[in-house]
């Protein structure tokens, strides 16, 4: 019952909000507020001054649009009632002048209502707890208090040595993994209400060829090994490992021409998209030739991912791009270029983004 | 914190105030850990969504 309770009230709640939150932004907004308040005032002197619409439709509108209008609204309608009646009752003229007054202190209180009501409505109605429900209220709360933690310990770690302690570099990778748990945890519950999503994350940093452990090693979807590029990605971790899911990955880091995906995000400094990594036309629009396609389509049938989106990751100060955090997700057409429900997602994940990069620095 | 000129003097605070500055990060660390799965848990039994559901 309670809950029953707390849904109604939400729904209630953001409904208002929203209403507000639209016609106070809609260049219409004033039109609207102004129509809704005359439409009150209208009905509510009808009904004060005791003229229902018992007697048709047309008289009620007669009435509404002569209150507004003439002074002797109120004893036109009282001679149209009672036509064998020739002289006005002072009640009725009492009401009448009744009727001025409120229509004058209307006309002046109105403007002020309107004014009042768009100086104030922002900071009562608008307030983010009237447009969301207790469901994603709760949800920021977490989000925040997460955040706030990471701020926490990045600002008490910032001095403190680490002094090459093995058992330290092993925390740190925890931490990475753990964030990225967090990460592909927002993404489902992002998308929960619609589509249940399996969904992974991983971090890849930008590194030199010639600090790779193993110039031999192959480089994803390509001929090449690491020796033949002068930059690579470098796998870190995964939120889930799941089965089937590389442990070590190097992708190539083309400058001129970026792939897809991580490489496209730390080249450009902005978060990429594929929106279904088994449609060949997507890869193909991107400028892939044939034989990379191919790579990336066996690649993706591989380790079941169908959409995915990177986002780059800065180094604390902001200046250079250190990695990239990619999540994936198992259905395709979840993320999609130009498409606010996925740039919303994206600036939700890039605030994990900082810790990232500050457990990366700290693992130096 | 252990003074500068302590510290290169004598060798054995400094030792001390790294061995203590590690063993801080390390719990600072395990605290991060906890509080990204702490999340985890919470959000992943959450109802609801931010992505109403739309027919597409």
């Amino acid at each position: 019952m309670e809950n029953a309770t707390r849904r109604i009230i939400d729904a209630v709640r953001t409904g208002v909000g929203r209403f507000v939150a639209f016609y106070l932004s809609h260049p219409a907004g004033f039109l609207v507020a102004a129509v809704a308040w005359w439409g009150t005032f209208v009905i509510t002197l009808t009904l004060l001054f005791g003229i229902p619409f018992r007697y048709s439709v047309e008289t009620g509108l007669e009435i509404a649009f002569a209150i507004t209008a003439p002074p002797d609204a109120v004893s036109n309608q009282y001679h149209a009632v009672h036509p064998h009646i020739s002289n006005t009752p002072l009640i009725v003229q009492v009401v009448g002048a009744a009727g001025w007054t409120v229509i004058v202190f209307f006309t002046f209180l109105i403007p002020a209502l309107v004014a009042a009501m768009i100086d104030r409505l922002p900071r009562v109605v608008l307030t983010l707890r009237s447009l969301m429900n207790a469901e994603v209220w709760g949800f920021f709360k977490h989000y925040a208090d997460l955040l706030a933690e990471y701020t926490t310990i990045m600002v008490e770690g910032a001095e403190l040595s680490r002094d090459g302690d093995s058992s330290v570099g092993l925390l740190l990778q925890d931490n990475r993994v753990q964030v990225l748990g967090a990460v592909a945890s927002v993404t489902t519950y992002w998308y929960r209400e619609r589509i249940d999503l399996n969904a992974n994350a991983s971090f890849m940093r930008v590194i030199q060829a010639a600090d790779s452990t193993d110039p031999s090693a192959p480089v994803l979807y390509s001929s090449t090994t690491a020796g033949a590029h002068e930059r690579l990605l470098e796998l870190d971790g995964w939120a889930h490992l799941n089965e089937g899911l590389p442990q070590t990955l190097l992708l190539p880091l083309d400058d001129a021409s970026p792939r897809p995906g991580a490489p496209y995000a730390v080249v450009h400094g902005e978060f990429d998209v594929v929106s279904d990594a088994q449609d060949a036309d997507e890869w193909n629009r991107r400028g892939e030739t044939p034989g990379q396609i191919e790579a990336e389509i066996a690649y993706f049938k591989h380790v079941q991912f169908r959409s995915f989106v990177s986002i780059p990751v800065h180094d604390m100060t902001n200046q250079t791009v250190i990695g990239a955090l990619t999540v994936q997700v198992d259905k395709p057409g979840i993320f999609e270029h130009r498409n606010p429900e996925t740039a919303d997602l994206v600036e939700m994940l890039g605030r994990f983004c900082y810790f990232l990069a500050w457990l990366e620095r700290k693992s130096k | 914190m252990t003074d500068v000129a302590e510290r290169t003097e004598t060798g054995q605070p400094y030792q001390d105030e790294k061995v203590r500055q590690t063993e801080q990060l390390r719990r600072i660390l395990r605290r991060g850990i906890a509080s990204s799965q702490q999340f985890q848990r919470a959000v992943d039994k959450m109802p609801g969504g931010m992505i109403k559901r739309q027919p597409r």
